[in-house]
C-alpha cells in the first residue's frame, strides 16, 4: 500500500480545497432560495442533490466533519413534508456552510 | 430755528457723551464763563470772576495765546482728563474731557482693529488650507485616472493573454476531432497524442494565467502558499520549454534553454509554483523581445537552483525599473499588453521559496532576471509505485461517476496502484462502454445524469452482462441498498469510499 499521497493526489486535494469557497457560494445561494417565500420543490431537490454529492466528495478528501454534516442535512431534506416547514433544513445547511468556510 | 435747536441738541449729546466740561478766561486769566459739570472733575470755585490761575492747577503759568493739548492730566477728583486750550482773539476756551472715556474708545477701536487683523490672518490660513485641499484632490484625481487606465489596460491585457493558449487549444482539438471524424484517417496515433499534449500544455499555460489572477487577490493577505515536494526539475524545465517555444517561434526569435543538471533530477520544490514563475518570466521576455533571443539557464549546485532569464529586448529604463514590480504596472510605450501581474506575483513566490528576484537591464540592449532558491536534491528517484497482485495488474476498470472531484481522485489512486481505469460521467456512456469493450470491474455512482446507476444495472441484468458492478452512493437508506442488490450489484459502498475498500471489493470480484 502507498502510505503517503503522491504529488498528483496532493494536487487533487489542493484543487478540492480551493473549491470549498465556491461550494460555500453555491450552498449559500441554495439557502437563499429555500429561505425565500416561494421556495419550490425543484429548489429543495437541487439542494438535496448538492448535499448528497458533498457528503461523498468531502469525505473522500478527508473532510469528515463536512461529510457528516452534509449527510445529516441531506437526511433532513429527505424528511421535509411541507415547503412551509424548511426551518430545520436551513439550520443544518448553514452548519455545513460554516464548516466549509472553516476549511477554506 | 429748527436747525439751531438740532445743533444744540447734538452739542448737548456730545458734551454728555464725552463728559465735556469747559470754561473761558479773558486775557487776564479771569473766568468769564464756566460749565456746571466742572465740579464733577473736582474743579470747584471756577466761577465767573474767579482767577483761573488760582483755582485750576494746570492753568498756572500757561500762555493764554498758544493752542495746547494736554493729553493726560489728573483732575482734583482723581479722574484722568485731557485738556485742550483753544485761544481766541479776546478769550481762551479750556475744554476738559474724560480721558478714560476716550481711552476706552481708543481701546475699543484698537480691539476692533486687532480683531480685523486676526480675521484677515484666519482668512489667509483658510485660503491656504483650501489650496492644499484642492491640490490633494487634483492629485487623487490623477491617481484615480491612472487606476482606471490600469484597469482598462489590465482587462484588455487579460483578454489578450488568454487568447493565445485558447487559440492553440481550439486549433489542436480541431485537428484531433478532424482526424477522428475522417474515415480515411491519415494521421498517426502519435500525431494525435502530440496534438493532445499541445492542448495539455496550453491548458497548463491558461491555468498559470488564472493562478496569477487568483494569486493577485492573495498578495495582500499573505495567502500565497508554497508546497515543496519531491519533483523532477528536468521535467519542469522541459515542459516550460515546450510550452513557450511556439511563442518564440511565432516571433522568429531564438529561445535557448541550458540546463546544467542531469535528467531526471529529483529535488524538493513546489513544481507548480516554479513552473508559474518560469512561465511568467519567460513569457515577459518573449513578449518584449522582437528580435534576437531569449535564454533560460538553470544551474543546480549545493542544493541551490540558480535561474537566469535573459533577453535581447528593448531593456528597461532606470525609472521604470523602480515601478516594474508594482501590480498592474505595464510599460506604456511598448504597445505590449498583459495582465501586469506576472512580475509582482513571481517576486512574491520567489520570496516565499526563499529567494530574491533580481532584475538588471540596459536600455536597448536587454534585460536579465535572476533568482536563486533552495532545491535540496533527492538521492533516489521517487519510490516505485506499490506493486499490485500480478494477476490483477491488467485488470480493466470502468468508473462511472459524474462528480469530477471524486472521479479524478479515484482514477489517480487506482492508476497509481497499477490498474487501468476508464472514466465516464453518466449512465448512458457507462452502458455504451460496457457494450463496446470488456471490463473486469465497474465502479458506479447511483445519481448520474441521463441514466442513473439503477437504470444501468437493470439494463445489464436484462442483457445478461455479468461484469461485476460495485455501487458507490452517499445514501445510507436501506431501501436504496436493497434496490441495488436486487438489480444484481456486486457490492454497495457508502460514500465517502476508502480506496482500500474499493480495492478489497475489486479483488474479491476479480477472484471469482
Amino acid at each position: 500500500m502507498i502510505d503517503q499521497d503522491s504529488p498528483q493526489v496532493l494536487a487533487l486535494k489542493e484543487r478540492y480545497k480551493s473549491s470549498l469557497e465556491e461550494k460555500v457560494q453555491v450552498l449559500s445561494d441554495h439557502l437563499i432560495a429555500i429561505e425565500s417565500e416561494e421556495a419550490t420543490l425543484d429548489e429543495l431537490s437541487e439542494l438535496r442533490s448538492f448535499l448528497h454529492k458533498l457528503a461523498g466528495s468531502s469525505g473522500m478528501y478527508g473532510y469528515d466533519d463536512i461529510s457528516a454534516a452534509s449527510r445529516e442535512a441531506m437526511l433532513v431534506a429527505d424528511q421535509v413534508d411541507s415547503m412551509t416547514n424548511l426551518g430545520d433544513l436551513s439550520v443544518m445547511t448553514s452548519e455545513v456552510v460554516k464548516l466549509l468556510q472553516s476549511h477554506s | 430755528m429748527v436747525e439751531t435747536n438740532l445743533q444744540q441738541h447734538i452739542n448737548q449729546q456730545l458734551f454728555e457723551k464725552l463728559e465735556l466740561a469747559y470754561f473761558c478766561v479773558d486775557q487776564s486769566m479771569r473766568v468769564i464763563d464756566a460749565s456746571e459739570n466742572l465740579e464733577s472733575y473736582g474743579y470747584t470755585g471756577v466761577i465767573t470772576g474767579a482767577n483761573a490761575d488760582d483755582c485750576v492747577d494746570f492753568m498756572f503759568g500757561l500762555d493764554a495765546h498758544t493752542e495746547l493739548d494736554l493729553p493726560l492730566v489728573e483732575s482734583p477728583s482723581g479722574k484722568k482728563v485731557s485738556v485742550s486750550l483753544l485761544p481766541g482773539s479776546t478769550f481762551l476756551t479750556v475744554l476738559i474731557s474724560n480721558a478714560s472715556v476716550q481711552a476706552d474708545q481708543r481701546q475699543l477701536l484698537q480691539q476692533k482693529a486687532n480683531e480685523n487683523e486676526l480675521l484677515v490672518e484666519q482668512q489667509i490660513i483658510l485660503m491656504k488650507q483650501l489650496e492644499t485641499a484642492s491640490e490633494m484632490l487634483e492629485q487623487k484625481n490623477v491617481q484615480l485616472e491612472e487606476a482606471s487606465r490600469l484597469q482598462t489596460s489590465f482587462l484588455s491585457g487579460v483578454s489578450h493573454e488568454f487568447r493565445t493558449p485558447l487559440t492553440s487549444i481550439m486549433g489542436y482539438t480541431n485537428l484531433v476531432k478532424q482526424a477522428l471524424e475522417s474515415a480515411s484517417d491519415e494521421s498517426s496515433e502519435n500525431d494525435k497524442v502530440q496534438h493532445l499534449r499541445a492542448v495539455q500544455r496550453s491548458s497548463k499555460h491558461l491555468l498559470s494565467l488564472v493562478e496569477n489572477l487568483l494569486d493577485h487577490g492573495k498578495l495582500d493577505s499573505d495567502e500565497i502558499v508554497v508546497r515543496p515536494k519531491a519533483t523532477d526539475l528536468a521535467e519542469i524545465f522541459n515542459d516550460v520549454k515546450l510550452l513557450l517555444k511556439p511563442l518564440s517561434d511565432a516571433k522568429h526569435i531564438d529561445f535557448f534553454v541550458e540546463l546544467d543538471f542531469e535528467q531526471p533530477m529529483m529535488v524538493v520544490t513546489d513544481d507548480s509554483r516554479l513552473r508559474q514563475c518560469l512561465i511568467n518570466l519567460l513569457g515577459n521576455a518573449i513578449k518584449f523581445t522582437d528580435s534576437g533571443s531569449v535564454r533560460l539557464t538553470a544551474v543546480l549546485s549545493n542544493d541551490f537552483l540558480k535561474v537566469e532569464v535573459s533577453d535581447t529586448g528593448p531593456g528597461i529604463s532606470e525609472e521604470n525599473l523602480a515601478k516594474i514590480k508594482l501590480p498592474f504596472w505595464q510599460a506604456a510605450d511598448t504597445g505590449k499588453t498583459g495582465t501586469g501581474l506576472g512580475l509582482t506575483i513571481t517576486e512574491r513566490i520567489i520570496e516565499l521559496m526563499g529567494g530574491e528576484l533580481e532584475i538588471s537591464s540596459v536600455l536597448s540592449s536587454g534585460t536579465q532576471v535572476n533568482f536563486e532558491i533552495p532545491a535540496p536534491q533527492l538521492n533516489a528517484t521517487l519510490e516505485p509505485i506499490a506493486a499490485v497482485a500480478p494477476s490483477f495488474k491488467q485488470a480493466k476498470i470502468l468508473l462511472a461517476e459524474d462528480d469530477y472531484d471524486i472521479a479524478d481522485l479515484i482514477v489517480m489512486m487506482l492508476s497509481e496502484r497499477g490498474y487501468q481505469v476508464s472514466h465516464v460521467d453518466n449512465g448512458e456512456l457507462a452502458l455504451n462502454a460496457l457494450e463496446s469493450q470488456e471490463f473486469d470491474f465497474v465502479l458506479m455512482d447511483i445519481h448520474m445524469p441521463i441514466m442513473t446507476g439503477y437504470d444501468v444495472l437493470a439494463e445489464l441484468q436484462a442483457k445478461g452482462n455479468t461484469t461485476p458492478v460495485a455501487i458507490m452512493s452517499a445514501s445510507t437508506v436501506e431501501s436504496d441498498r436493497a434496490k441495488a442488490e436486487q438489480l444484481g450489484c456486486f457490492d454497495y459502498l457508502i460514500k465517502p469510499v476508502e480506496i482500500d475498500d474499493v480495492i478489497r471489493v475489486m479483488n474479491l470480484a476479480l477472484e471469482q
